[in-house]
């Protein structure tokens, strides 16, 4: 029932979710040396994408930490199907998360790429959760697959606070603060929160694809 | 602890009868920092900036070779499972294959950094504190770089997956030990803030590893 249903409320969460980030209502203000708020335009509006997509990734690398510390505690195969999905889509988020944060950047700072911490800490994720594939990738036998993984999956989990610690103290002798543009409070803060729904709806929805996929591979496995 | 020296004890034994793994990290090493002072010229005047870099990028690039060989060398003549019917605890390898690594990463960062001192004649401030900081940093690195090495010992590309998997989680280590070699080769004494992620870093690693090293070697 639910599997049923679950593309089609994502379908129009995320169509109200894109209507409400060009919605006039939505315009993110700056604010003029003397004060006054004024519209930023459009572009700042992909903070509706970028924060999103930002949490989504998060939270699926931390399905990918808890399923692994449960994989290796229960070795069922389901958990280890889990992580996979999980790191699939995060990877992809998290890929997504860079390029629309450089878009910002180009647009607030003129410049793609900026080393703060922020970016820094989205580009190691994305790296880490890479080599996290690219282990799953390198070892053909299931069971040692999924061992493996797993192992990494913690590890790779756990370097990311410190990641984010180390490029803090890093990035910040080389750049001044970032600068708010433009401050998010009333409506926005509630489209935000909506769009936040709606990516976490669509990472829903890949990943009960992406776990149906795999039990239909198992299944075609145990076939032959 | 004494099955972890005695492990500790054999690698380096066999490591010392040989010296194949020792040799071609020292000799990567010094090409490293050969390479970098063709690259940037005899006499660069940027060095301070440029040192720090140059040293971790020596020390980890040639760590990794080591790492990558020490539980490979066991797999011959299945030396892994004779390891594994030890009666010893699974965490007992760990603490010893980190023992043995340590103890070469050591003997590569002693002679690397007389020869970038003398190749870019470089003069060294507060050479305790370097020491303290190189420390930190080779523990941290040894700490992750032994689990994953013991990880990637069973897949065929082994040389090519575990930089690839242990770079992204080694980069606090690599961001600190640079930051903080950098602020001591000029001569500032503030490093606590590296110093703590160091610490940090190189006590979760530790501990995390002894608990899913197990998991690890289990085939």
């Amino acid at each position: 029932m639910l599997k049923k249903v679950l593309p089609w409320i994502t379908l129009v969460t995320m169509v109200i979710a894109i209507y409400l980030i060009f919605s006039p209502v939505s315009a993110i203000y700056g604010l003029c040396p003397d004060g006054i708020p004024f519209d930023l335009g459009y572009n700042p509006r992909i903070l509706y994408f970028h924060a999103p997509l930002a949490w989504v990734a998060y939270l699926a690398f931390f399905v990918v930490f808890v399923s692994s510390i449960l994989y290796l505690r229960t070795r069922e195969q389901k958990w280890d199907a889990f992580a996979s999905s999980s790191a699939e889509i995060g990877v992809i988020f998290c890929g997504l998360v860079l390029i629309t944060g450089m878009v910002w950047a180009k647009y607030a700072w003129g410049i793609w790429w900026i080393w703060i911490p922020q970016l820094t800490t989205a580009l190691i994720l994305w790296l880490s959760y890479a080599a996290y594939l690219m282990v799953r990738s390198a070892v053909p036998e299931p069971e040692r697959k999924a061992r493996l993984a797993a192992v990494f999956g913690i590890v790779a989990f756990i370097g990311v606070p410190l990641s984010h610690f180390s490029v803090m103290i890093w990035a910040h002798p080389l750049h001044p603060p970032v600068a708010r543009v433009g401050a998010i409070e009333g409506f926005p803060v509630y489209v935000l929160l909506f769009n936040i729904l709606a990516f976490t709806l669509l990472y829903t929805y890949l990943f009960s694809t992406k776990m149906d996929i795999e039990r239909m591979s198992e299944e075609a496995q145990q076939g032959l | 602890m004494r099955h972890c020296l005695n492990i500790a004890w054999k690698d380096l034994k066999t490591e010392f009868r040989t010296k194949q793994m020792l040799n071609s990290m020292l000799l990567f090493a010094l090409l490293v920092v050969i390479i970098f002072s063709f690259a940037f010229g005899p006499y660069p005047e940027n060095i301070d900036q440029l040192a720090p870099g140059m040293l971790w990028v020596a020390f980890t690039f040639a760590g990794m070779l080591g790492l990558s060989r020490s539980f490979a060398s066991e797999k011959e003549n299945g030396c892994l499972d004779g390891l594994k019917l030890c009666p010893v605890d699974r965490s007992d390898i760990y603490v010893g294959k980190v023992m043995s690594n340590t103890v070469l990463m050591f003997i590569m960062v002693m002679v690397t950094v007389p020869v970038f001192i003398v190749l870019f004649d470089y003069s060294i401030p507060d050479p305790l504190r370097l020491i303290f900081v190189i420390v930190l940093g080779t523990l941290g690195f040894v700490f992750v770089g032994t689990l994953l090495s013991a990880l990637t010992v069973n897949v065929r590309a082994r040389e090519l997956l575990l930089p690839v998997i242990l770079f992204p989680v080694i980069l606090p280590v690599i961001i600190s030990a640079v930051l903080a070699t950098g602020e001591v080769l000029s001569g500032i004494n503030d490093i606590w803030a590296e110093v703590r992620i160091l610490g940090t870093y190189g006590a979760i690693f530790f501990i995390v590893s002894l608990l899913i090293f197990e998991y690890v070697i289990e085939d």
